[in-house]
């Protein structure tokens, strides 16, 4: 847009800065890199990429921690020797089906069988 | 989906990119002619700063590509990609910058105030600043016209640049505007302006020698 014809006050300045954004645009649009341009835009390219790459990261949503189910009252009420008694039953039924991480039931806790035995009564069969 | 654009320091609100965002910078500054052609652009702006600070247009055009880049990731300059080209969006920033350095080249400092009667130095100061700032303004008018005079003086002989040179000095900052009022073909626009580049190019010493004379 052409200044207004008034405002002279700036005209010798905007008449430079026009003319250095003109002989601007036009090396923008026709010049020529030289290797050392394109070796800069080459770093520069890559600085961007690492940086848009950091941005990108922080997008990914955080993953919910999985929370385990409440335990069923009625597994709750009872006592070690029930759940472990509950325990050999479904191993009994399922046969080699059951496997525990375990090696000795006795080093889970209560309330660890009582997880184990959510797991294994709501499973799908 | 959140709002497309980077808000910026403008609207207050902290910038989060969106993967659209995102994906349109990625694209648009992975176009090979991309850094080149900012830089360009930023190196020739640099070289009006030059007039008026001692400076290299190579590394000051480098500096202000990454500055910009920087800053639109950061969110602090706003950049939509629905309404302008990345290309557009950082030359826009680089033309805003390089104006402002070349005038801030010519502010002065104030001094600090202590003392008693503060407010009445304080008064002082405004009424000098706003004194300073006309000498400032006829320190700045003067010489945007000796650069104007020197590019003038070296383009003697070259009609077409010298019609280019007074559409400038007319007004004219589009093309349109330029080529309308130099009343110049296409053409002869186009290889003025290659001709007006290599002139201003061997100019910038002897301007700045001459800029900052002592006075």
């Amino acid at each position: 847009m052409m200044s207004a014809p008034d405002d002279d006050d700036d005209k010798p300045i905007d008449a430079l800065d026009a003319l250095y954004e003109d002989l601007a645009l036009y090396a923008s649009e026709h010049g020529t890199a030289t290797p050392k341009d394109k070796e800069w835009a080459v770093r520069m390219r890559a600085r961007t990429m690492d940086k848009l790459a950091a941005m990108r990261r922080n997008l990914v949503p955080d993953v919910e921690p999985i929370k385990a189910r409440p335990i069923r009252p009625s597994l709750l009420a009872m006592t070690r020797d029930a759940l472990l008694a509950r325990f050999d039953e479904i191993s009994h039924r399922m046969g080699g089906a059951v496997q525990v991480a375990h090696r000795h039931l006795k080093d889970l806790s209560d309330d660890d069988l009582r997880r184990v035995l959510e797991t294994l009564e709501t499973a799908p069969e | 989906m959140m709002a497309l654009s980077n808000t910026g320091r403008a609207g207050k609100v902290p910038f989060i990119a969106t993967e659209e965002w995102l994906h349109a910078l990625t694209e648009q500054m992975s176009e090979p002619t991309f850094y080149d052609a900012a830089w360009r652009y930023a190196e020739r702006r640099g070289r009006m700063v030059q007039h008026v600070q001692k400076l290299d247009p190579e590394a000051y055009g480098m500096e202000l590509v990454q500055d910009i880049i920087d800053d639109t990731l950061e969110g602090t300059i706003a950049w939509d990609p629905k309404r302008v080209t990345l290309l557009k969006h950082v030359r826009d920033a680089i033309k805003s910058r390089s104006r402002h350095h070349y005038r801030r080249a010519y502010r002065r400092r104030h001094h600090s105030l202590a003392g008693s009667g503060v407010v009445a130095q304080v008064d002082d100061q405004i009424a000098a600043a706003h004194r300073e700032t006309e000498i400032e303004q006829a320190e700045r008018r003067r010489h945007a016209n000796e650069v104007l005079d020197r590019i003038r003086n070296a383009a003697a002989g070259d009609v077409e640049v010298e019609r280019m040179l007074d559409a400038h000095e007319r007004g004219a900052e589009t093309r349109a505007e330029i080529l309308h009022i130099a009343g110049l073909t296409k053409l002869q626009y186009d290889a003025a302006r290659k001709r007006l580049d290599r002139l201003i190019e061997t100019l910038p010493s002897q301007l700045i020698t001459h800029a900052l004379r002592p006075r």
